[in-house]
């Protein structure tokens, strides 16, 4: 089964969470699957969440950690440009208002 | 008279509301920040001289996983819970995603180095590396800068 089938088959609210897991789980064998279905069966969270993990490989937490640096910057620097933008338009206003506040003072 | 003093507020107001950055804190939690960020780039350099043990990375692992649940569940969008409630860092809805995210994230990598067959001693110094990165990004965001400033 490949991700679109997994996709197909699952309900409009839950395809999200296929593209976040399904690359995972279309990759765990069938003895994987059992063991994971029987911990969540029996309340072993923990477990079945471990099995999950050591199935994901370890390079996907590497590129992930990656991806979500790379996404800070991004954010980090559109922050910036807004506070320089909210600096100059500020500092602007102050200016035409100080002006209307010193004529109304007659200054 | 009355005009005078509108002016005056609105003055007032351009300079409180100009430059607010996205993310913001208060109180302790701003020289927690502060000082995570401090700590990780600390460990940054010292990890590309000397690696650590898997048992120090686990550790710091572990820890990272900590302070990013912290950051996550003291975040708010909501200005008035910031401001009046217990919630000690205000952010955008952007920086509320990526704090969520770094959250499970870094739960998911700490379980994972700690699970049997352990990653490699590699893997675990590039993955304190990066998280070390990332605090140091959420200390760039609430100082309001750039990458590179």
């Amino acid at each position: 089964m490949n991700l679109q089938e997994l996709k197909d088959k699952l309900p409009d609210a839950l395809k999200p969470l296929a593209d976040q897991y399904g690359p995972t789980i279309i990759t765990m064998t069938t003895a994987e699957l059992q063991s994971w279905l029987n911990y969540v069966f029996v309340g072993r969270y923990t477990e079945a969440y471990a099995l999950y993990l050591k199935a994901a490989g370890n390079e996907v937490y590497l590129s992930e950690w990656d991806q979500e640096y790379a996404k800070w910057q991004t954010d980090n620097q559109a922050n910036a440009d807004q506070i320089a933008m909210s600096n100059k338009i500020a500092l602007a206003l102050c200016q035409v208002m100080l002006g209307i506040i010193l004529a109304c003072v007659g200054l | 008279m009355k005009r005078l003093v509108l002016l005056a507020v609105m003055l007032l107001g351009c300079l409180v509301v100009g430059g607010c950055s996205g993310l913001q804190a208060r109180g302790p939690m701003v020289a927690k920040i502060d000082g995570n960020a401090k700590a990780a780039l600390s460990v940054i350099l010292r990890i590309t001289e000397t690696p650590m043990t898997d048992a120090e990375a686990v550790d710091y692992l572990n820890a990272n996983a900590a302070t990013f649940a912290e950051y996550a569940n003291a975040k708010t969008v909501n200005w008035f819970a910031y401001a009046f409630g217990d919630k000690t860092i205000f952010v955008t809805g952007e920086y509320a995603t990526r704090l969520d995210v770094a959250k499970v994230l870094s739960e998911e990598t700490a379980l994972r180095a700690s699970l049997d067959p352990q990653p490699t001693n590699d893997w675990m110094n590039a993955a304190v590396k990066k998280e070390c990165a990332v605090l140091v990004a959420i200390r760039d965001a609430k100082d309001g800068k750039g990458p590179g400033q």
